[in-house]
């Protein structure tokens, strides 16, 4: 049995994140869908590349940091001299 | 880094499994789960689908078991994937779904409401079963087509061309179901032919309809009970002038397309306040350029009025196209490939695959707003 409610709701129902995609794409990409996904596309890819040649840039200088171990070897050392 | 949005994704943790056929016992099985993530939380609830169908009314008791509100009137979305098959009742609950999805092995499979018996009918049985059969399918189709509408709408926008020309007006429908049908094998691709002569007869017949009524005094006055009969009226008016050459009679086939065309002209004018709404939303990719830059300089307020007069038109005869689509759908035996489901409109997405869905523009705008904030 079908519910009314339930119906009406899935009839009038409309996605207020798709709507926002519809405008963004209307507004900045003069209605060409393709356009919008291939540039938000490639602008991800950027950011994930930026994101990911700071981590490297993090880890390289964390490389260069004396390791724990050998600065609590020089403190010991120092410490029992 | 990428944004989630819960929302457009299945979630295992919040997962349900409808395997075999659709029976009562497969509803009772359910209830206790959904009941229990339904209490846990208003998150979407994912509902893993492999099934060969079975009863339409208790795949909606379940789909209506999960959406309906609490007590604090709270819903959840449905978000429905079929990792097997989804044949029948099964297909159509995949496609209700409020985001449904296609894993790349999949099976979708349609067909009419069927009904097995064990007893002998008698003339009037067999009458009163065709009849509910009928009524069963018209309802499915409606229901699909609902669902089905804003999907086909980010699909055919899609179809650089064929979607340009459509932009320059409705004629432009025919031109952009044959791009459509490229991405079908070619018995598939029939039903979207079956479906464009159909709706061009919808068309005509709501259109001769318009006409009749039109010569009336304030139709728009009239009751239900005066408005109805007049409708009828008009229908018959118009079947009988198509049919003058044939042997043509309410008594044979004739009452039965009456009936028919009387239905989904009642249906398009419940439909109205419905259409309205996507008009307001997606009415405006389906402008042309020159009629997108005049949109622009204008304010909210007369945006509406601009999209009634420069884009109505357009959704009107792509929601015939749907509806004709759709119960077609229901008529025969149809197998989709996640893909042709896809482009019908049947599911919003297909795992693995490159073709663009709700969740990934959604989610791509949410990933360049959240690395945008970042310091």
């Amino acid at each position: 049995m079908l519910d009314k409610n339930l119906e009406e709701e899935q009839a009038l129902g409309v996605d207020e994140r798709l709507a926002r995609v519809a405008r963004i794409i209307v507004e900045q990409y003069d209605g060409d869908v393709k356009a919008f996904v291939e540039s938000m596309r490639y602008r991800i890819e950027v950011n994930r590349k930026a994101e990911a040649a700071s981590d490297d840039g993090d880890e390289a200088a964390f490389r260069k940091c004396p390791s724990t171990t050998k600065i609590i070897g020089r403190i010991s050392r120092a410490h029992c001299s | 880094m990428s944004v989630h949005d819960k929302d457009y994704r299945e979630n295992f943790a919040r997962s349900l499994f409808l395997t075999g056929k659709i029976t009562q016992e497969t509803a009772h099985a359910l209830s206790p789960g959904i009941k229990e993530l339904r209490a846990a939380s208003g998150d979407p609830i994912t509902l893993y689908i492999d099934s060969p169908g079975g009863s339409s009314a208790v795949a909606e008791g379940i789909r209506f078991l999960i959406k309906a509100p609490d007590q604090d009137g709270r819903r959840c979305r449905l978000i429905t994937v079929v990792i097997g098959t989804a044949a029948s009742a099964a297909a159509d609950l995949l496609a209700l779904g409020d985001y449904a999805i296609a894993e790349p092995q999949a099976d979708i499979l349609y067909h009419g409401s069927r009904q097995a018996f064990e007893q002998v009918l008698t003339f009037e049985g067999v009458t009163s079963v065709a009849a509910n059969l009928q009524e069963a399918n018209e309802r499915l189709a409606l229901r699909l087509a609902r669902s089905s509408f804003r999907r086909i709408i980010w699909r055919v926008v899609q179809l650089k061309d064929a979607i340009e020309k459509f932009r320059d007006g409705p004629e432009g429908l025919e031109e952009l179901v044959e791009a459509l049908t490229a991405k079908f094998t070619a018995q598939n691709a029939m039903l979207l032919r079956e479906a464009i002569t159909k709706q061009k007869s919808l068309q005509e017949v709501k259109t001769a309809a318009d006409n009749y009524l039109k010569r009336r005094k304030n139709v728009a006055q009239w009751p239900n009970k005066q408005l109805e009969p007049e409708l009828v009226r008009a229908i018959v008016d118009y079947r009988s002038r198509l049919h003058k050459e044939d042997d043509w009679l309410l008594s044979r086939t004739g009452m039965r397309e009456v009936a028919s065309d009387f239905n989904l002209i009642h249906d398009y004018a419940s439909q109205t306040k419905d259409l309205d709404a996507q008009l307001e939303v997606y009415g405006s990719l389906f402008l042309t350029q020159a009629q997108s830059a005049e949109f622009k300089s204008k304010s909210d307020e007369e945006h509406k009025v601009y999209l009634e007069s420069h884009a109505a038109d357009k959704l009107e005869v792509l929601w015939y196209f749907v509806v004709s689509l759709c119960r077609l759908l229901q008529t025969k035996d149809y197998q989709l490939t996640p893909e042709e489901a896809y482009w019908l409109g049947v599911v919003d997405e297909v795992t693995g695959s490159d073709l663009q869905s709700d969740r990934e523009m959604i989610e791509m705008i949410l990933s360049t707003e959240s690395a945008t904030r970042k310091p």
